[in-house]
């Protein structure tokens, strides 16, 4: 099993009626909140934290895009990994991902994700993603065009990685008569790509075609098994067993001394997470065309993305979107998951909400001197 | 055929198939709906059917009509309409459009006003008027949405069930899908049709609820001075869809318009 610490770099400096009187901490949530000094701060104490997670022994650390919104301040993630590649030597550094359709120039992606796999001697992981629906709010930009803007920079992206130029590229979406990117990254034939996602059958179906490892971030364990069956069938389908170096789980970890005291310290940043953080009516979640209409059907019934806001801890924890225990409970537990699930890559959020440096530190110690060794083997 | 009855038939045309409701007798007329209501006989639909044969056609991507791969915005619809004209084969025909079908409606009479005899604009969307903010509906959640459309509670009910079948539920989401990608950005508007306006060369009637919270009354009069000659009928008690909110006022305004001579 591979490890990877993940990273959302969280606004933690809510208003105090957050709860009654935002609807959402995307889209419409105002800046006036945000404060630059304290994020100046926080910017750094996040990257440290980051940076520290290579010096434990995590194979890999991840950074990600989202935009206008206070669960995680990292509209432009390839920034962000720009700085840790050059205080990283070892550590893949996962970007979970640049969202290409929000891009009227993906080629652009092409090139920083060039530039950083040059930079970082060939550690980059190239996340290709969508952003959530409240992205397309952000942007402006219809989500109904979402899905074929991905597929079309994706190609464009890949072949800009792989073929040799000047080469043209005609799109409907995307026009380019000189594609000739410098410069090409390192690695052969192209950074891993890893595709984030929330499930989505088309993704899913179109992800194990390509063999490209793909991540399930913020869902249930039944939810999870679901769809990480979906995928080892479409690559039956194709002609392959899924090994599971091609499957990610995402979750959040939290370790102490004890399961009472992991559980007392954690829960607040974990109810920050996903009643504040992730705070989202539907019509920001979903907004239309942003899924086709039979994975709007199966979302409505899923229904993991609309109700974890009101879920305890308790069910948090019961359902896989938080382990948190003694060393011992939180290997226990990640070993039956993983027995359940089968993924080779455990990407773990150990930083969330309002979690203070100190207790982010002591619980990422606990989790790759105690834990990580004990599960390696899997 | 009985005056308030109609038919509902499935026709290939404009490179789609696509749902046709058609009922009454007397000179053509097609009715373009707005973002909801596709492939509904409403009472409204009735009302006229008893002076003219209503063709009420669902657009491509809403209703039963199929969602075609080509549909990406709004002149796609409206070169879809040129093919459906012609496929009727009428010479002219009265053209009615509410909100998002006015919107086609504006459009399609500023390209070919030769086939439209009378052209009627309700609360149509398709323009930006300085000043006025419209209302962002893909955000709102749905009973804030109703509110800003319709003046009767009751009004949105008539095209929006509230425990909505499997086939409606998919029809609603299918319509919502279409909306996103024709009117998402710009947003329910052309920014290329105020200079085109000028090409209507029909007698337009611009109808519009008088309390209409989406597309406030600067839009009727903005209209209203584009289109030459044109008229503007304000209906009090009436929202942004008038023949939902006040159905036989609305016949009345546009059966009086369309049989002047």
């Amino acid at each position: 099993m591979e490890f990877y610490f993940f990273h959302l770099m969280p606004w933690p400096h809510l208003p105090d009626d957050f709860d009654t009187a935002q609807r959402s901490a995307w889209v419409t949530f105002s800046n006036k909140y945000y404060d630059p000094e304290r994020g100046h701060s926080l910017y750094n104490r996040y990257l440290d934290e980051l940076e520290y997670a290579e010096a434990l022994g995590f194979d890999g650390i991840c950074v990600n895009e989202h935009h206008q919104n206070a669960y995680g301040t990292m509209p432009a993630p390839n920034i962000m990994a720009a700085a840790l590649a050059r205080r990283t030597t070892r550590a893949k550094i996962a970007i979970l991902g640049n969202a290409l359709p929000l891009r009227d120039h993906p080629l652009r992606i092409a090139e920083e994700v060039a530039m950083l796999d040059v930079l970082s001697g060939g550690r980059i992981i190239a996340g290709h993603v969508r952003g959530i629906g409240a992205e397309y709010h952000t942007f402006s930009m219809s989500p109904a065009f979402s899905r074929e803007r991905f597929l079309e920079a994706h190609e464009l992206i890949v072949r800009a990685w792989t073929e040799e130029g000047p080469f043209a590229f005609e799109g409907k979406h995307y026009r380019h008569r000189y594609v000739n990117i410098w410069p090409r990254p390192l690695q052969k034939p192209h950074p891993p790509i890893w595709i984030p996602s929330q499930g989505s059958r088309e993704t899913v179906e179109w992800a194990a075609q390509r063999r490209y490892p793909y991540l399930m971030v913020y869902s249930s364990i039944p939810s999870i098994k679901k769809i990480f069956d979906e995928y080892r069938e479409c690559a039956r389908r194709v002609g392959y067993e899924a090994p599971p170096g091609q499957l990610g789980w995402m979750t959040l970890i939290y370790v102490a001394e004890t399961d009472r005291q992991a559980r007392a310290e954690a829960e607040p940043h974990a109810l920050w997470l996903f009643g504040r953080g992730l705070k989202n009516p539907p019509e920001y979640l979903f907004p239309p065309g942003y899924m086709t209409v039979p994975s709007m059907l199966r979302q409505l019934q899923m229904k993991d993305k609309l109700e974890f806001g009101k879920k305890t801890f308790r069910e948090l924890e019961d359902e896989g979107y938080v382990v948190a225990g003694s060393p011992e409970t939180v290997a226990q537990r990640i070993r039956a998951i993983h027995a359940e699930l089968g993924f080779g890559i455990m990407t773990g959020l150990l930083q969330f909400g309002p979690m203070p440096h100190e207790q982010t530190v002591k619980s990422m110690e606990l989790f790759a001197r105690k834990v990580m060794p004990q599960l390696r083997p899997l | 055929m009985a005056h308030d009855g109609h038919v509902e038939e499935f026709r290939q045309v404009g490179g789609a198939r696509i749902q046709l409701l058609r009922g009454g007798e007397g000179p053509p007329l097609v009715f373009l709906h707005g973002a909801a209501g596709a492939g509904m006989w409403l009472p409204f639909l009735a009302g006229l059917a008893r002076r003219f044969t209503v063709y009420a056609p669902s657009h491509p991507g809403f209703g039963r009509s199929e969602d075609p791969e080509w549909l990406d915005a709004i002149d796609d619809l409206v070169h879809f309409y040129l093919d459906f004209l012609d496929d009727l084969g009428h010479p002219q025909v009265h053209l009615v459009g509410l909100s998002l079908g006015g919107w086609i409606a504006a459009e399609l009479a500023a390209v070919c006003s030769h086939r439209i005899g009378r052209l009627v604009l309700v609360d149509a969307a398709g323009i930006r008027v300085d000043g006025v903010t419209v209302p962002d509906l893909f955000i709102m959640p749905p009973d804030e949405a109703a509110r800003t459309i319709f003046a009767e509670p009751a009004s949105a009910a008539a095209i929006s069930p509230p425990n909505p079948t499997a086939e409606q539920l998919e029809i609603l989401l299918r319509q919502r899908s279409s909306m996103a990608r024709l009117a998402w950005n710009p947003y329910l508007h052309n920014p290329k049709l105020p200079r085109r306006l000028h090409r209507i060369r029909v007698p337009t009637l611009v109808v519009w609820g008088q309390d209409d919270r989406l597309f406030p009354l600067e839009h009727a009069r903005a209209f209203q001075q584009a289109i030459p000659g044109a008229a503007l009928a304000v209906l009090p008690g009436c929202g942004h869809v008038p023949p939902l909110d006040r159905p036989d006022e609305f016949v009345e305004a546009v059966t009086g318009f369309l049989a002047e001579r």
